[in-house]
């Protein structure tokens, strides 16, 4: 160090007495000797002395600002004011009032203009602790019968609620100070420890204090205090700060912040189940309103479902229409239309019939009947029957919803099985037997080919499969619906945070769990997570209850108010859905069974004309075959009467029937086709008798020659087959053969090849052909020649279509009546469709939804309200025409199969392309491409693409590539099930 | 307020505390001054000068037992500023409205020094804002060269004290220059 720092240190030394009593002396001297060391010295003491100096005039001028309290007051009530710092410069007013009013002469005491006021404190107070000289001080003036807000420059908002301190007085100074920013806390000496000792991290200090009249008052309730803070720190908790016995200012008694949730607009929050929404936008169901309504219509029943027993009372202010009834559209099928789930069986007796054929169904249980098939004597005999063969003899033309047929058991007149169902059914009961016409004693002809007799097994499934016990999964969707309104809006429920626990809740598909949330709307959310955890609710809400998340502040009564405001809303939701439905489809199967009975009319006209015809082709046949042969029949008897005999010599008949005439007046009836299976028994004589054969053979259809009187006549019967080509674009296709002759008609069934009949060459018929779909209806009508031909429907036109078909027409009630039946079930296709389309719908949309149910694949139910039992007769085919393999145990898992190749040309065969499934897909589609374009797509499982959907009339390659994909049952997740690729080669 | 506790305050480095309730003399202060042809701002100076002086008293001891505080308060002012009427060659005002004066060697003592302290103050302004601070918080808030190396960040002790003569030397220096420029 260099000699003038020496003599500077030692000249400290020396000024501060730290010099030892010999160094000291000798210093003096040096001093007393040396006057440049000496002024040195005295250079030194004044420079020290001023250094001194000036710090304690800065501690004075300090000094002031302390004891100055100034304060500004605010004009509005509610005060968002940012105050100005700069509070520093302290001014002192002068002790008396009147001071501030006159100012004196010199005019300038008010530095600033407001009002100040002396507050008196004690020296003691904490106000005067060190660590408050270098905060900003800002002082707001707060009248106390209102809730204020205040605001600090710093970002601090600190909610004052009304009469929040201890005084009658309204006008409360309230002074804040605040130290957010590390500069501030080190430059007012504030500590950051606690009062074990720990340091602390500090998000930011503040102090208050409050006066009224110049006096300190105290709080009385507690202060809302929101301070800027680190979105990522998270545990930030409250201290308050005390002195210690050395006097300095420790923090103590840690408190949990909360992190207030932040409200948001309650609607613009979603609160759909998850994927809700995406599976629907995905499926183009955009529409908000449908898609509120189609999620609202799974709300649950409630407690009270008997619409009937809907007390007013319960309802006060939250009547069904005051929330839009009408606008929710509830047009989807609730499917437990009651809770007792009783399911109706429908089938049982047939009407008389000549083979006494019968069933009965037993139910075993849920879901599982027992169903025994007989016939009865005298037409079949045990012995000829023998056992039943089940296996072989016995299938079903369908097997939707037959989860499993066992427990064959074979009977000598019938046999019987065990049916397990899983909804409504509808099949037809197929059964191969042989019959044994043999009567006791007699000998018997045996038909060798078996017949085909079939039946209807319908099980109508009124009710689900839900059963009283079974609860309801998920999450009621009317609780969803009471809440996700404004009326909610400014508490927990409509905040961004609380939209986030919402597909966990969903997860948890417990409505309970919602209700926690809705129940306890002035808790902090994160305990409200608590409780879920606590409840089941899932791991994830213990994580939410460590976010440490806050409350949207309301009073307790307003918290009260709205949590019976929802119990009574989320009733009267459940109720007016409830009622919608059912009164929605009560009306629908109303309309359905309007249908059924108007079908089942219409069925049993076509028999009835079927009967008549048949009788007047016989009455016709009869009196041209006698008149032919000469001979005459006798009036007196009907005609049906067979054994009536008649006097070889004289035509004139007898009444009494003879069994042994000779033989040569006997005919013969000689078929010029082969024999069929007929429903009569045998022909042996001539004479009366033959007008069985005439009976038989009109039954029979077959062209064949009479002799008799010596004279021969016949009856011929022609083929005669119509295809129609547009049949396939249609919903129902009926055609009748109307005789001109006869006031009768005959409705034609569908073989596999098309519209067959064996026209009588002596009468002249002509065909009617009525078709529709949801477009409208479609007619083509002809006279009917033998041979095969093709036509094409063509669609009526204009209101009166009805008229003019009638007029076009024979007048035949039956037949006007048919083209009634057409119009109306044409005009019902819409409803019925739209009807399957939405069930359709619903039971898949159940699944997303609610994804802890477990929904029973319910393929499209139609609801199927039968009053009477149709019987298909043996048909008149030969037997060997059903080509129908007998499949007893449906599998599907068999893959579906296709052609490979097909030829468009209409020739009647290989005619479309089209995919056969074991059992019919849930979700389908096919697209069939050439290399460029998509040539075809549909997404109907019974497609079929032929020559009238061909992508453009000429084939620009001959072999395409299809891809098949499927679903064996509803899902709710992207892609599919089964995915299959061919080629199929386009032959013209 | 207790007396006592002043002069405590003063005593034990809590002089800052002691100001502040000594303020309450102030408006008597002002209005003297005022009435006698000061300014606010004046007053306010000399208010402080007065507070240094009572601490400068009450630390050398050479305080007497019988004097009040605020009567020393009060009477250095009202010395305080007839010094500075006579500097501004203004007619001193009537002291009769302010009492006896009871002590004047203060006031006198700092007339001599007036002029030495104005030469120091100015000496010391000049200074670089770390040197005013090195000696502001060895001499005055009197802290060890320990916390002041630590306040600093010098490694060392020795490399404080170092700066701290240094500084003293420049200041020295300056006051020589200004010394030397009045004299001329």
């Amino acid at each position: 160090m260099r000699a003038t720092l020496e003599t500077i240190e030692q000249i400290e030394k020396y000024l501060m007495n730290e010099m030892s009593s010999p160094d000291k002396m000798a210093f003096e001297n040096e001093i007393n000797s040396d006057p440049t060391l000496k002024s040195q010295v005295e250079m030194q003491q004044q420079l020290v002395e001023g250094i001194q100096r000036i710090g304690l005039k800065a501690s004075a001028i300090r000094a002031r600002r302390k004891f100055q309290i100034r304060k500004w007051s605010i004009r509005t009530a509610i005060a968002v004011g940012v105050m100005g710092a700069g509070l520093a410069a302290a001014y002192f007013i002068s002790n008396s009032n009147a001071a501030n009013e006159q100012n004196g002469s010199g005019d300038a005491v008010e530095e600033y203009d407001s009002q100040a006021q002396d507050i008196f404190l004690d020296e003691d107070d904490s106000l005067f602790l060190e660590n408050n000289e270098a905060l900003k001080q800002e002082f707001f003036e707060i009248n106390q019968e209102r809730d204020t807000v205040i605001e600090s420059e710093e970002g601090i908002v600190v909610f004052v609620p009304a009469n929040s301190f201890d005084t009658n007085n309204e006008d409360i100074d309230f002074l804040l100070q605040t130290a957010l920013n590390p500069e501030d806390i080190l430059a007012a000496n504030l500590d950051t420890k606690t009062l074990d000792g720990d340091t602390l991290e500090t998000g930011g200090m503040f102090y208050f204090d409050a006066f009224a009249d110049g006096e300190r008052v105290q709080l009385v309730n507690d202060l809302i205090v929101d301070i800027p803070a680190n979105p990522e720190k998270t545990g930030m908790q409250l201290y308050e700060g005390v002195q210690d016995e050395n006097g300095d200012l420790v923090w103590t008694n840690p408190e949990d912040l909360k992190r207030p949730l932040i409200p948001v607009e309650i609607t613009e929050l979603d609160f759909y189940p998850p994927g809700y929404e995406n599976w629907m936008n995905n499926r183009g169901y955009e529409n908000k309103e449908f898609k509120d309504s189609l999620y609202y219509s799974f709300a649950f029943d409630g407690d009270d479902i008997l619409y009937n027993n809907l007390r007013q009372d319960k309802l006060d202010d939250f009547q069904p229409g005051s929330f839009s009834v009408a606008n929710m559209m509830m047009m989807f099928p609730k499917l437990p239309q009651d809770t007792l789930g009783t399911q109706q069986l429908l089938g049982g007796g047939l009407p008389e019939s000549k083979h006494k054929w019968s069933k009965e169904v037993i139910a075993l249980g849920s879901n599982k009947y027992n169903v025994i098939v007989g016939c009865r004597k005298p037409y079949a005999r045990s012995s000829s029957l023998g056992r039943w063969n089940l296996k072989k003899d016995i299938s079903f033309s369908n097997r939707n919803n037959i989860k499993e047929i066992s427990n064959f058991k074979s009977y000598e007149i019938g046999f019987s099985f065990d049916i397990e169902i899983s909804g409504s059914v509808s099949t037809q009961l197929k059964i191969k037997h042989i019959f044994d016409n043999t009567a006791a004693g007699s000998p018997g002809q045996t038909f060798s080919t078996p017949h085909l007799k079939t039946m209807n097994l319908i099980f109508d499934y009124n009710a689900s499969n839900l059963t009283d016990e079974a609860p309801q999964t998920g999450v009621d969707p009317a609780s969803i619906k009471a809440i996700w309104n404004q009326k909610f809006n400014e508490t927990n429920l409509a905040t961004k945070e609380f939209e986030d626990r919402i597909p966990f809740i969903h997860g948890s598909c417990e409505t309970k769990i919602l209700e926690l949330y809705i129940n306890n709307l002035n808790m902090n959310i994160s305990d409200v997570d608590l409780m879920a955890y606590e409840m089941g609710g899932g791991s994830k809400f213990k994580e939410f209850a460590a976010l440490g998340q806050g409350k949207v502040d309301m009073s307790s009564a307003h918290a009260k108010m709205l949590n019976g405001y929802y119990k009574k809303k989320r009733e009267a939701i459940q109720k007016a859905i409830s009622q919608i439905n059912s009164s929605y489809w009560d009306e629908q199967n109303e309309l359905d069974a309007a249908y059924e009975k108007s079908k089942s009319e219409s069925d049993k006209r076509n028999r009835d004309a079927r009967k008549t015809a048949m009788q007047n082709e016989v009455d016709f046949n009869t009196n041209r075959v006698y008149e032919e042969l000469g001979m005459k029949k006798d009036r007196r008897r009907n005609p049906r009467i067979q054994t009536m005999r008649t006097n070889v010599n004289n035509n004139l008949a007898q009444d009494v029937p003879d069994l042994n005439i000779q033989a040569n007046t006997a005919s013969q009836i000689i078929p010029t086709t082969p024999q069929r299976n007929i429903v009569r028994g045998r022909v042996s004589s001539l004479g009366w008798r033959n007008v069985d054969c005439l009976m038989g053979v009109s039954m029979s259809r077959q062209t064949v020659q009479i002799k008799g009187n010596g004279k021969q006549s016949k009856i011929t019967y022609e083929k005669w087959e119509m295809k129609i080509s547009n049949e396939a674009d249609m919903d129902e296709v009926r055609v009748y053969n109307i005789p001109q002759e006869f006031n009768s008609y005959v409705k034609l069934r569908k073989g596999s090849k098309g519209y067959s009949y064996r026209l009588n060459q002596d009468l002249n018929y002509q065909t009617v052909a009525l078709g529709w779909n949801s477009e409208g209806v479609y007619f083509h009508t002809e006279t009917s020649r033998p041979g095969n031909v093709e036509v094409a429907l063509e669609k009526v036109e204009g209101d009166d279509w009805k008229e003019k078909l009638k007029g076009l027409l024979p007048r035949i009630n039956g037949i006007q009546s048919e083209i009634d039946f057409a119009d109306l079930t044409q005009k019902d296709l819409n409803r019925k469709n739209t009807n399957k389309f939405k069930r359709s719908l619903r039971s898949k949309v159940e699944k997303v939804i609610f994804k802890c149910r477990i929904v029973e694949g319910h393929s499209e139910i139609d609801p199927i309200i039968v009053n009477d039992v149709e019987i298909i007769e043996a048909n008149n085919n030969s037997v060997s025409n059903i080509s129908t393999p007998i499949i007893n145990d449906k599998n599907c898992d068999v893959p579906p199969s296709a052609p490979g190749s097909f030829s468009p040309n209409n020739d009647g065969k290989n005619d479309f392309f089209f995919v056969t499934f074991a059992c019919e897909p849930y979700q389908f589609d096919i697209t069939i491409r050439d290399t460029y374009t998509t040539a075809f797509h549909s997404t109907d499982p019974n497609f079929k693409w032929g020559s009238s959907n061909l992508f453009g009339k000429l084939m620009v390659k001959d072999i395409y590539t299809y891809t098949i994909n499927y679903n064996d049952d509803a899902r709710s997740l992207p892609g599919w099930d089964h995915t299959l690729k061919g080629r199929v080669r386009v032959i013209l | 307020m207790n007396e006592n506790k002043i002069i405590n305050y003063l005593q034990d480095g809590r002089q800052e505390k002691a100001f502040a309730r000594l303020y309450k003399y102030f408006p008597k202060v002002e209005k003297h001054i005022l009435v006698n042809s000061g300014s606010k701002e004046e007053a306010l100076d000399i208010f402080q000068d007065a507070l240094v002086l009572l601490y400068q008293k009450v630390n050398a001891g050479s305080m007497k037992a019988d004097v009040k505080v605020d009567g020393f308060l009060i009477n250095s002012c009202k010395l305080l500023w007839s010094n500075e009427l006579r500097k501004k060659k203004v007619r001193s005002g009537d002291d009769s409205g302010l009492g006896n004066l009871q002590d004047e060697d203060g006031i006198e003592e700092l007339e001599e020094k007036e002029i030495k302290f104005k030469i120091v103050d100015e000496a010391l302004q000049k200074l670089g804002s770390k040197c005013k601070r090195i000696l502001e918080l060895f001499y005055y808030k009197s802290l060890s060269m320990d916390q002041i190396a630590k306040e600093f960040g010098y490694k060392s002790v020795k490399s404080a004290k170092v700066q701290k003569y240094k500084c003293m030397e420049s200041a020295r220096k300056l006051a020589l220059q200004l010394q030397n420029d009045k004299k001329h």
